[in-house]
């Protein structure tokens, strides 16, 4: 019996080890000094420093890339629970016809691939004037995440009894009173996590930034990873830092709240 | 056809202690019921017994094999779920021929035996058919038959009956008596349900927190109960427990004096009568014990009378023409020899 | 009855009237895009009808960034169900740390892709990265290998990097197929008298498989679309062998400038993606959604 918790235990070091690998190897290569980064042995620093990590800050505007990111980060989480929570109770619970025909709008909008809807949207941000803005990006990343929001969130809506509402109804709620004092603390885990869910999808988006943005004005972090080579050879120390520093604040998230990030990736998925 | 053995067997959890030294021996083709309520161990039991779980300490016995390392599929026995957990993907023959095709039996043997065991429990018409598909009393026969069509040598049941209503519940129940009339296998029964237990077993073991309260036979638990539990757990409607008092050989209650053999202590004492076991005067002699009408329940073949008395209300049983008000005062009287003792602290009986 | 209909539609119009303009309406553009002749640059902007996309058929830079896309999806999903099956039946056991463990298991997924893109690289750097180093030194290879400017295993390094990034999703997934299973019937079949391995192939694994269908739908659609991560590893590749219909699309939008044909790629590639979608279901069979349970 023994033996094979000793099996169990092994698989589960070595799958865990395989995910967390790379993200420590760069976390290794971060701490590193310029000259020690073009050898291998030894694997670890013999004089672990922080430079690299200042700097990222020379000679770039990281500093702003990652207040763009943080602003758009939040601005897209907000308006995607602003539309996508009455959207997703109307869905669930309220009579609305045609409501399958706006599901399945909704996923071929999730299907159709973003590399080409991203030309006539650049033309369409170009001509109102609001190229290289954050708008631009909360714009784009919340109609790609209100699918997802949605998606999670009338699940859970589902979930809350009617009997719930039609006592508030009876009490003498409105359809939106219900909504709003009823439906919504209600199904609170479930607007947490699409809320999370949105907030690392526009962190993390770089298609739309790298395009709607030209300059760091609106630049987020993405984007300015992707800038780093310089004109001769990457500073692959440098990138480690600002790649650390940049997925830190989604890390913390993850760390913090991954029951909820668990449940609404999962909900709906599968049936109980 | 074996007898099932527990050794000082005892299963601890992280931070509980599921089932207390338990030695239990349930003999050849016997039915014996673990009988207690929620959380008291029993289902804990059955799994030990089953293989799905190892005990922390102790020896399980099928038989004359030790089978304590054993895991469930060397064990030859069978189970009926709670929840039935038949296999939703697979059809009901399929369901049912499961085990026999783990066991590598031949295809023509497999199909007679299921057929044959579906007959008799009255659902070969829904062989074809899926578990999603049928209802819940069809599932639980087919749960049954599954059980049934290996012959094992030990049959376990887990609380079969809870999901079903009522009325199926009675049928189910007959059924199972026949079942075990007609195959005789050893058998393990677990229930919350004292009546099933009554009903269908030729032991019962009484469970409370872990710890085996008295086994015995159906007539022994009800008429010698070994403690104030298992006095109370069994019985519909439960025994009526009244504080009293031992002095000079007798026993006191308010209004009562009983002269009761064999006292051998004095003090306080916890009077235990089963409710068809007092006698109800509505017109009797104006002294003794009195009790004041709180509530009469009409049953149809009988009634239920409960009364405020000694400063707590009893349950007695009276005729389906009894008729009172609430507040009146009726006259009570014990069946002497009904009348058990227990110990007001440990619960023990003292006679 | 109406009134509450109507009211509905507010509900809905905010979501509706955003995903219209911003989705529905390029979608719509892309579709009129195709059917023209379209470079914003030169002013050009003409009915072309199906030229662009009878071009496409002679395209043979379209059919092997056709087929570099099919490879990798079908090599991408296989491996990540495989993994994230593995990742799932390890975490569905319960253990002390589990609530760490999925933790761990998110970190990929967190990752912006740009950053593991980033970290893949340097550890497939011919000279500095690890991964030529650890396999020199575990002697499995003779020299350096370049991962990321082969021809041969550009695109196998592509497929590992982003299987990487996404199997915690399939784990997920799997994970909650896994507990949707009552206990029950694994203990039913155990004592019916199956082993470990009769329990995962008999009761498990078909009970799983709406799961399954659903990793897979998802994972292939998002591999068949795919180029954050491979433009920014390899930029379509050595020779263009890691040169994907995303990436495609974007050199000829971005770099030549041809919106029209573009265009019509994104439009073939979309029906593309239904018909394989269509296809994914279909072979998954009937009664892969909700087997009610008995």
């Amino acid at each position: 019996m023994t033996f094979r918790r000793l099996g169990w235990t092994a698989a589960l070091l070595a799958a865990l080890g395989f995910l967390l690998a790379p993200p420590a190897w760069q976390l290794i290569t971060s701490l590193k000094p310029q000259e020690e980064l073009g050898s291998l042995p030894p694997l670890l620093p013999e004089q672990p420093t922080l430079a690299q990590y200042r700097s990222v800050f020379e000679g770039r505007p990281f500093g702003r890339y990652v207040v763009n990111s943080a602003i758009v980060a939040t601005l897209t989480m907000t308006l995607a629970i602003a539309f996508g929570a009455p959207a997703a109770y109307a869905l669930a619970r309220l009579p609305l016809r045609g409501s399958g025909f706006l599901l399945f709008g909704f996923l071929v909008v999730a299907m159709f691939p973003p590399i080409a809807i991203v030309s006539p949207l650049y033309l369409g941000i170009r001509a109102v004037g609001l190229r290289d803005t954050w708008w631009a990006l909360v714009a784009a990343d919340t109609t790609f995440a209100l699918p997802l929001t949605i998606w999670i969130l009338s699940t859970f809506f589902r979930e809350i009894p009617r009997d719930l509402i039609r006592a508030a109804r009876v009490d003498g709620a409105t359809v939106g009173q219900a909504f709003f004092f009823v439906a919504l603390p209600a199904a609170a885990p479930g607007i947490a996590a699409a809320a999370i869910l949105a907030f690392v999808f526009a962190w993390n988006e770089f298609l739309f930034a790298l395009i709607f943005t030209s300059s760091p004005a609106a630049q987020t972090v993405p984007v300015g990873i992707a800038l780093f080579p310089g004109l001769n050879e990457m500073p692959w120390g440098e990138i480690a830092a600002a790649s650390l520093m940049a997925s830190a604040p989604v890390l913390l998230l993850i760390l913090v709240f991954q029951r909820r990030i668990v449940q609404g990736l999962t909900a709906g998925a599968v049936k109980e | 056809m074996a007898r099932v053995s527990l050794a000082g067997v005892e299963k601890r959890y992280r931070k509980s202690l599921a089932v207390r030294r338990l030695d239990l021996e349930v003999r050849d083709r016997e039915f014996l019921t673990l009988l207690g309520p929620s959380g008291c161990g029993k289902s804990t039991v059955l799994n030990i017994v089953a293989g799905l779980e190892t005990p922390t300490t102790g020896r399980v016995f099928i038989g004359d094999r030790d089978v304590t390392e054993l895991p469930p599929q060397d064990r030859d026995v069978s189970m009926v779920f709670q929840s039935y957990a038949l296999y939703p993907h697979k059809s009901v023959f399929e369901n049912i021929a499961f085990s026999l095709k783990l066991r590598r039996v031949a295809t023509e043997e497999i199909d007679r035996r299921v057929r044959d065991v579906a007959a008799r429990l009255g659902v070969e018409a829904l062989l074809a058919r899926r578990p999603g598909e049928l209802s819940g009393g069809q599932r639980q026969r087919v749960a049954l038959g599954r059980a049934l069509v290996r012959k094992p040598t030990v049959f376990l049941l887990d609380e079969p009956l809870s999901n079903l209503d009522a009325q199926l519940r009675t049928d189910t129940r007959a059924e199972i008596k026949r079942l075990h009339a007609e195959f005789a296998t050893t058998t393990l029964y677990v229930t919350h349900d004292q009546v099933e237990a009554m009903t269908l077993s030729d032991r019962i073991a009484v469970m409370k927190d872990g710890e085996l309260q008295q086994v015995g036979t159906p007539e022994e638990i009800y008429r010698s109960p070994a403690n104030r539990f298992v006095a109370g757990f069994v019985g519909n409607p439960g025994m009526n427990f009244v504080a009293g008092r031992v002095k000079e050989g007798s026993v006191h209650l308010p209004g009562m004096r009983l002269r009761l053999p064999e006292i051998p202590f004095s003090g306080d004492v916890l009077v235990g009568i089963r409710p068809e076991d007092i006698e109800l005067a509505v017109d009797g002699p104006k002294d003794g014990a009195f009790g004041e009408v709180y509530a009469v329940e009409l049953l149809g073949a009988d009634a239920l009378v409960v009364l405020t008395w000694a400063g707590t209300r009893v349950t007695a049983r009276g005729p389906s023409s009894f008729r009172a008000a609430p507040g009146e005062r009726i006259g009570i009287r014990f069946s002497r020899e009904r009348v058990l003792l227990f110990n007001p602290t440990t619960g023990g009986r003292v006679s | 009855m109406t009134r509450e209909t109507n009211q509905a539609y507010f509900f809905v119009a905010p979501a509706f009237t955003l995903v219209t303009l911003l989705a529905l309406v390029p979608l719509i553009a892309v579709v009129w895009m195709s059917l023209r002749r379209v470079m914003p640059v030169f002013g050009i902007d003409r009915w072309a009808s199906f030229a662009n996309f009878a071009h496409l058929f002679s395209d043979s830079r379209f059919w092997s960034s056709l087929e570099t896309t099919l490879y990798f999806a079908v090599v991408a999903v296989t491996l990540e169900i495989a993994l994230g099956l593995g990742i799932a039946l390890l975490l569905h056991r319960s253990f002390r740390g589990r609530g760490l463990a999925r933790t761990a298991v998110l970190i990929p997924w967190a990752l912006p892709t740009v950053v593991a893109a980033r970290m893949w690289e340097w550890i497939y750097n011919p000279d500095f990265g690890i991964m030529n180093y650890l396999l020199q030194k575990l002697s499995l290879t003779s020299g350096p290998v370049s991962w990321l400017g082969d021809p041969f295993w550009a695109i196998h390094a592509a497929i590992l990097a982003d299987a990487w990034k996404t199997t915690p999703f399939a784990a997920l997934i799997l994970l909650a197929g896994l507990a949707a299973i009552p206990p029950d019937l694994a203990r039913a079949a155990r004592v019916d008298g199956a082993g470990s391995f009769r329990v995962f192939f008999e009761i498990t694994l078909p009970l799983l498989r709406p799961a399954l269908v659903v990793t897979a739908l998802f994972r292939f659609l998002d591999s068949f679309r795919v180029f954050d991560a491979i433009y920014v590893l390899t930029g379509g590749g050595p020779a263009n062998t890691t040169e994907t219909l995303a990436v495609y699309i974007y050199k000829v939008v971005f770099q030549t400038l041809r919106f029209g044909y573009g265009s019509a790629i994104a439009v073939t590639m979309f029906l593309l993606a239904g018909a394989a979608s269509v296809l994914i279901v279909g072979l998954a069979g009937r009664g892969a959604f909700g087997v009610r349970e008995g």
